[in-house]
């Protein structure tokens, strides 16, 4: 391995090397940064351009985008609470709230860090576990697939405390608008309603947009004011507030690490429920769960540390199988591919330089990309501080041409307009809408894993429970749905105990 | 638990429940495997905004759903000034015919437009802000989108967009 890691250091660390790290570090930053945009279209564009170069300079092209794109999307989120890809909407709940007391800037100094700290922690899972992927990757089947989904929608419906009932109202939504489209199971359309558009689903680019960048500079132009709702002298924390605090709460970051680097490594789930399971699994262990959503530290590190330590899970499938765990890993996969490389266990032995090279370019990007975050963050920090009638339309008009540009198709700009107002709805009366966000992402996934287990079980339902994994989910699934109920009669317990004493 | 129904937590239950209903009617219309997790999906959501409904009730069964859903709100925090209906629906209506905007006339037309008369009309501010933020987006999406991306940004359906 040691011999793997010079070849790919004499790769990077020449002229070429250097500056291809660094274009895609920028254009990762640029593209997470831009709501709309994200690391899947970043890697898309730039496929045509790495024509031209080795295999080795491609992949550290594309680690470089990678490695940086998710901490570009904790920017937008914290500064605008509009994420610039979907795995920065966990990112909003305490991030935003944090620029509007006016530490932005100590928010995005955590954000750096923990992204930095995440990512190098997923590089080294990746190595130490690329021996043994394969066992680990066929654990999963399809019962186990939809126990996780489940479990997923559950856990963040719990996670929004006072909210329960109307967070799984909302992930019960979420699952309905997943099911808008084409029927893989009997492979016809349904819930279309005749809108031929509505055939391939809902597009989640186009509806996280509207629901989090599209509804919140309505609810913004509503109240005036800045992004900062800190009035007089707003003083920008020092970013060096944030690095400590990470380092604080490491084992915040060391736990946000293994959820990314594990889910990320389970296909088709993918860095959005990573950074949310990272998310709801800070607040269900907090002492102090009601400092969530007011502008919490933590829940800024535990989201962004699973971000960035997902991608070195969702290699492990990608690599050793050539199963994407993602829409990126996917296009990735076609670059890997258009240079003559097959994924697969034959790669491992085969092109050890590109996996090496790609892995260094990953966690040489991850840092890059925070040094730039943390020695820009002052500056980025001021926009919180301008009048909200400016960026409102602005971060619109944006955040609407991306949504265009991702497919060409004016409809997912009106897609974006219903999901704001939809998304505005949802801040006005109280729905959450971490779970509708959820439980869309997770229920294609959840619906398909269901009908497979059903064909494996021969019709039995019984499957789910005969399994060991898919057990141990469904009983966490239980006791997180039954958790406010455990609470409620504890606490009339307690009173009760001190009643009569 | 409030000692009164309030509209503005019972009308969006109502809502939802009966579009839940309209849901669940409508999953009948698929057979086969396509149609369990739907109805699965329709049946809770129905169980549970009908729920939704009763806690927002003054009654013992209204307050016992809502203690045994209750807690700390640790999600997005209460409190946002919702302003009157008129500001809210002008508010929501600019995205609206920003987007209306944009289908017919496009992007490079609709974004200048957009941005001026909102910060004019809706933000107050002066003209010269106004054109400035204008100009300044228009030059961002044209700059990043067209000429760094090499997009083709949507030109509206009277400049032969579609």
């Amino acid at each position: 391995m040691v011999e793997y890691f010079s070849e790919a250091i004499a790769l990077l660390f020449t002229l070429k090397g250097i500056w291809f790290l660094v274009l895609g570090t920028g254009i990762g930053l640029v593209f997470g940064a831009i709501p709309g945009l994200g690391g899947t279209t970043a890697i898309a564009l730039i496929i045509p351009f790495t024509y031209g170069m080795s295999a080795e300079q491609a992949v550290i092209l594309v680690g470089g985008i990678m490695g940086s794109v998710a901490f570009g999307g904790s920017i937008s989120a914290i500064l605008l609470n509009t994420p610039g890809i979907a795995p920065n909407a966990a990112t909003c709940f305490d991030g935003f709230p944090l620029a509007q007391q006016g530490k932005a800037g100590m928010a995005i100094g955590a954000a750096a860090t923990s992204s930095s700290l995440g990512g190098l922690i997923g590089v080294f899972i990746l190595i130490a576990v690329i021996p043994i992927a394969k066992q680990i990757v066929l654990l999963f089947g399809p019962p186990e697939f939809f126990a996780l989904a489940v479990m997923g929608i559950g856990a963040i419906a719990l996670s929004t405390g006072g909210k329960f009932l109307r967070g799984l109202i909302a992930g019960g939504v979420g699952m309905t608008l997943a099911f808008i489209g084409y029927d893989a199971v009997n492979g016809g359309v349904r819930f279309t309603g005749g809108v031929e558009y509505l055939w391939d689903g809902i597009s989640l680019v186009p509806a996280l947009t509207g629901l989090f960048a599209v509804a919140e500079m309505i609810k913004l132009s509503i109240e005036g004011g800045t992004v900062a709702r800190v009035t007089g002298d707003v003083k920008i924390t020092r970013v060096s507030d944030g690095v400590w605090a990470t380092f604080k709460n490491f084992p915040v970051v060391l736990r946000g690490s293994a959820i990314g680097a594990f889910i990320g490594a389970i296909p088709g789930v993918g860095g959005t429920v990573a950074s949310f399971l990272s998310y709801a699994s800070v607040v269900q262990t907090a002492k102090d769960p009601e400092s969530y959503g007011k502008g919490n530290i933590r829940g800024v590190i535990a989201p962004e540390s699973a971000n960035n330590a997902k991608d070195g899970g969702a290699l492990i499938p990608t690599l050793a199988f050539g199963i994407p765990g993602s829409a990126e890993m996917a296009i990735f996969l076609g670059v890997l591919i258009l240079h003559g490389l097959q994924p697969g266990p034959l790669m491992l032995i085969e092109n050890s330089s590109v996996i090496f090279s790609l892995i260094l370019a990953l966690a040489v990007a991850c840092v890059l990309a925070s040094l730039v975050g943390l020695a820009t963050a002052r500056w980025l920090s001021l926009i919180t501080l301008v009048d909200v009638h400016i960026v409102a339309p602005a971060v619109v008009s944006v955040a609407l041409v991306g949504v265009y540009a991702l497919h060409s198709s004016w409809e997912d700009v009106v897609l974006a307009l219903v999901f704001g107002w939809l998304g505005y709805l949802m801040i006005r009366y109280d729905y959450p809408r971490i779970t509708l966000v959820i439980a869309m992402v997770l229920g294609e996934l959840a619906e398909r894993s269901f009908h497979q287990s059903i064909i494996m079980g021969d019709g039995d339902w019984r499957i789910f429970f005969s399994r060991n994994i898919s057990l141990f989910l469904l009983v966490i699934t239980v006791l997180i749905l039954i958790a406010p109920a455990v609470r409620l009669l504890i606490g009339q317990w307690r009173a009760q105990g001190e009643t009569s004493s | 638990m409030s000692g009164r129904v309030t509209v503005s937590r019972l009308t969006p239950a109502v809502v939802v429940f009966a579009s839940s209903v309209g849901f669940l009617i409508w999953t009948y219309a698929y057979t086969g495997r396509g149609h369990m997790l739907p109805a699965l999906t329709g049946w809770f959501l129905v169980i549970m905004s009908f729920l939704d409904i009763v806690a927002a009730t003054p009654t013992r069964i209204g307050a016992a759903i809502a203690d045994f859903f209750a807690g700390k709100v640790i999600g997005e925090p209460k409190g946002y000034s919702h302003g009157t209906a008129g500001r809210v629906l002008m508010a929501a209506a600019w995205p609206g015919l920003f987007v209306l905007g944009v289908i017919f006339f496009g992007f490079f037309v609709a974004i200048p437009i957009y941005v001026f008369a909102f910060m004019l009309l809706h933000g107050k501010k002066k003209p010269r802000e106004a054109l400035i933020g204008a100009a300044a987006t228009t030059l961002f999406t044209l700059v990043v989108f067209e000429w760094l991306l090499n997009y083709e940004v949507f030109r509206g359906i009277v400049f032969g967009g579609i």
